[in-house]
């Protein structure tokens, strides 16, 4: 167990990836012989040049042990190897998989994994297809791995949980850090539910740009593959499926809009030969993991008259404000709302706040 | 010689009678006021002696002292310069002193004799006639302000001169008699009628009118926030007799009151988010009413609401809380009454699209900036505001649409039914609307079917509501309940209610 936290510390120092530290402990055996040795004597064996073998040393010299152990058990964290059974076999194949990670809740225990990713800034349409998708997947007890930011990803995230399905949430930061802030409770929701949030990185580490092309390297590690929801031109997420390629994992794309910017890249990962997600069963067959009676059979809404006559105003792709019903069906403003509401907790539409309504697919 | 005059002052809005002694005695020419004068009040030496000379009268060179009882009291008018002139003519023997008696005299007196008008006037001669003046002598533009009060008889002169000729009996002027119609009906500019739909707005202004709730609108600029607040006068219940005295008495001290009628429709008051705090809530030396004051029985709309500094909106609280602002300043600690709903207005970001982006407009704005922009409006202040409302812009179709829409005068006629409702059950409470209430009026007039039970519970959990949320829930949905003209609430009320709660955290 020792060993994990020098192998976790090493870990923290600059310029110290996965793979130096593979070498590191190849060549000196325990990761307690590498800390206590100075840096100069390793520095060969990873090939550091002087001014960053200075900042090692500045770093290591810095290192307090008491406030670092106090940090994991203040937050509830812990720490697994590549050497342990527990690291997840699949991102252990990968090229450069992290020595260790932190992590906070369960581990997933199996493979069944599929990451999600897309736009920060996604729209209504690509938040409710993220959240179908995911849905659809937890109901066959496929596991989401999202990276716990805005849109795309709390969208799965949250689909996920709807059906108290297996997700877990790969951060750019330092677990004592929730980033972004709005989250906090998700998070706390991901590990009640029995799923996890996991780092790479030491607690403290700030949500810095630099930190995000590798956790999307984690992410895709995780999963067997991986489904791109919103990704406008050039964005992080094209980043992720360009990795997921070389890793050999299976990319899926939602199609969107041809007129939505949030589309763009997307739509172009279509043209290159990823594969298509219109429905969880789409995934699910391309992974081998379709089973026929995944109850796809919609229950029978139980709707009256007047809801299904506002239920069937409203579409899945744009929201619909409530003043354009009060117009259209000429019923009192209390009336619609009332209604409206009966919808929500019914789990058939959603308020996406300013724009208005829009209809979620429900999954039995 | 010696004379007693009454003159009256305003402290906050009550008006204070001045006992203005004066005496002349022989000695070197001198003019001496005493009794906490302020400048104003100072210079009105030079005013009155001009005045005096160029009306005709001798202005006596000896040694004049007047004293302006209380002694302890700040005076700062100007309006007392007429009851010093008469002081001095009535000292000098120019005015038998019993023609004086019982009379009050304000007025500022400009160089060459003239009577101007005074702030104020209302305030100071309700507390005359209480302290038993019979007459009042004012400037011809205070005139019909003067005659607000009932039971006073009140002479409008314009000169000195004129009024000493009147007093002596050369040249009398009969009392200014009341217009017939003193209480007239409200007309308003603008309706309800002229707003396109928005439908749910209008209705979230409708509940706020009847239950006196505060409302927040958030939408994108040319939303039509502002076109909406303007229009919450029209459909408040009239000023009663007793409100519209309060109103108008409030604008006479601020300066603000120019017609020749009692004020009947409700303030409405707009001020820029560049307004300070002592502007909001009142200030100076001796403190004047500030924005909070003059929209008192009215609506203070404040537009672009997290722009005001945090510390204006935070002054905000006392006044919704307790309708009263108290301000303490070294020279008096005044309250002010300040009764208001507040209507406050914002988009939901700084570039002001967020969440209506279409493909001409996007909202350029980082998470992070509109997380800061929302923040700047602390909870404890939304948690004075009951009706959260979401304005969006017409689409072209609601522009041109045809559906006739609800003039004010019907929607007013529910608001005024639901308060006439409300006054009766909260009638032993001493409180007159649902936004008043606390936790205890709550419990004991707010009773919910079984079903309006459940669906609060359900929506509870579902919609993750805070514990805090839930008495302006309940409130609401009285006032929806007033409106429908029920005593249990329902199902459908609560519900209403639910669609205004609050949505800003959730951004």
């Amino acid at each position: 167990m020792l060993e994990a936290y020098y192998m976790a510390a090493l870990q923290s120092l600059p310029h110290i990836g996965g793979k130096s530290l593979r070498r590191l402990l190849a060549a000196y055996g325990s990761a307690k012989t590498v800390w206590e040795m100075p840096p100069q004597d390793w520095a060969d064996t990873i090939g550091l040049v002087p001014e960053k073998l200075t900042h090692i040393i500045q770093q290591r010299h810095a290192h307090h042990w008491e406030s670092y152990l106090q940090r994991l058990e203040k937050g509830n964290m812990s720490i697994v190897t590549y050497k342990d059974d527990a690291y997840p076999a699949l991102l252990k194949a990968t090229y450069n998989p992290p020595a260790v990670l932190y992590y906070q809740g369960t581990l997933p225990g199996d493979d069944r994994l599929i990451a999600m990713v897309g736009s920060r800034k996604a729209t209504p349409y690509g938040c409710n297809a993220a959240a179908f998708l995911a849905r659809g997947l937890a109901a066959a007890h496929v596991g989401i791995v999202s990276g716990g930011a805005r849109g795309i990803d709390t969208a799965s995230h949250e689909g996920a949980l709807s059906q108290h399905g297996y997700t877990l949430a790969v951060v750019a930061n330092g677990l004592d850090i929730t980033y972004p802030p709005e989250n906090k409770r998700l998070y706390q929701r991901i590990v009640h539910e029995g799923g996890a949030v996991v780092s790479e990185f030491a607690p403290g580490m700030k949500p810095l740009a630099d930190n995000f092309p590798a956790r999307n390297r984690i992410i895709n590690g995780l999963a067997q593959g991986v489904v791109v929801v919103e990704a406008a031109q050039r964005s992080g997420s094209l980043i992720t499926a360009d990795f997921a390629l070389e890793e050999g994992r299976d990319v899926f794309a939602v199609p969107g809009s041809i007129f939505s910017s949030v589309s763009k890249g997307s739509n172009h990962l279509l043209q290159q030969g990823a594969i298509p997600a219109c429905c969880a069963e789409d995934i699910l067959k391309e992974c081998g993991w379709f089973e026929e009676n995944t109850g796809n059979g919609q229950g029978i809404l139980k709707l009256t008259d007047i809801e299904q006559l506002v239920y069937e105003r409203l579409s899945l792709d744009a929201p619909v404000r409530q003043d354009v019903l009060v117009e259209q069906l000429q019923l009192p403003p209390g009336k619609i709302s009332h209604i409206l509401l009966q919808l929500t907790l019914k789990g058939l539409i959603q308020d996406t706040g300013q724009a208005g309504f829009i209809r979620i697919i429900p999954t039995t | 010689m010696f004379a007693r005059i009454s003159g009256a002052t305003t402290l906050g809005l009550h008006g204070n009678i001045i006992t203005v002694e004066t005496d002349i005695s022989n000695g070197l020419p001198a003019f001496e006021i005493v009794g906490l004068a302020t400048t104003a009040v100072k210079e009105s030496k030079e005013r009155v002696r001009a005045a005096i000379k160029n009306s005709g009268y001798e202005f006596p060179m000896r040694r004049i002292t007047v004293n302006l009882a209380p002694a302890d009291l700040k005076k700062d008018s100007a309006g007392l310069d007429l009851s010093i002139a008469m002081g001095i003519l009535v000292s000098s023997g120019q005015i038998p002193l019993e023609r004086t008696a019982g009379s009050l005299f304000i007025g500022e007196l400009s160089l060459d004799g003239c009577i101007r008008p005074v702030n104020g006037v209302l305030s100071m001669v309700m507390q005359g006639i209480g302290e038993g003046i019979r007459k009042v002598y004012v400037s011809p533009e205070n005139a019909s302000e003067a005659l607000l009060c009932p039971e006073s008889a009140v002479y409008a002169l314009p000169t000195l001169s004129l009024l000493v000729r009147h007093l002596m009996a050369l040249e009398p002027v009969a009392p200014v008699q009341q217009d017939e119609t003193c209480v007239r009906e409200p007309a308003y500019s603008v309706d309800f009628s002229e707003v396109q739909g928005q439908y749910t707005a209008k209705r979230a202004l409708e509940i706020a009118a009847a239950g006196g709730h505060n409302v927040l609108m958030i939408g994108p600029p040319g939303s039509g926030k502002t076109m909406l607040a303007r229009r919450i006068p029209t459909i408040l219940p009239p000023l009663n007799q007793k409100e519209a005295l309060e109103v108008t008495q409030i604008y006479s001290v601020a300066g603000l009151f120019h017609q020749s009628q009692m004020l009947t429709e409700r303030p409405f008051r707009s001020p820029h988010h560049t307004i300070s705090t002592a502007g909001l809530i009142g200030g100076g030396s001796i403190p004047q009413p500030g924005e909070v004051t003059l929209s008192h029985h009215g609506v203070l709309f404040l537009d672009e609401f997290p722009e005001f500094p945090r510390m204006v909106l935070e002054v905000l609280r006392q006044p919704l809380e307790d309708g009263i602002v108290n301000i303490a300043r070294v020279h008096a600690t005044l309250s002010y009454p300040s009764r208001f709903i507040l209507i406050a207005a914002m988009n939901p970001c700084p570039c002001g699209y967020f969440g209506s982006e279409n493909d001409n407009q996007q909202c350029t704005c980082t998470p992070g900036e509109i997380r800061r922009y929302v923040r700047k409006i602390s909870g404890p202040l939304l948690d004075r505001i009951d009706l959260h409302v979401s304005v969006q812009r017409p689409d072209y179709g609601e522009l041109i649409s045809e559906t006739p829409q609800e003039q004010s005068e019907s929607i007013r006629n529910r608001v005024i039914k639901a308060r006439r409702r409300q006054e009766e059950r909260l009638a032993s409470t001493g409180i007159f609307c649902n936004a008043q209430m606390g936790h205890r009026q709550i419990r004991s007039t707010c009773p919910i079917t079984r079903e309006g039970r459940l669906l609060l519970h359900q929506a509870f959990d579902k919609l993750q509501l805070s514990a805090r949320s839930y008495d302006r829930i309940i409130k609401v949905s009285r006032t929806i309940a007033d409106l429908a003209g029920a005593d249990v609430l329902d199902e459908e009320h609560v519900a209403e209610a639910l669609s205004f709660r609050n949505t800003l955290q959730r951004m």
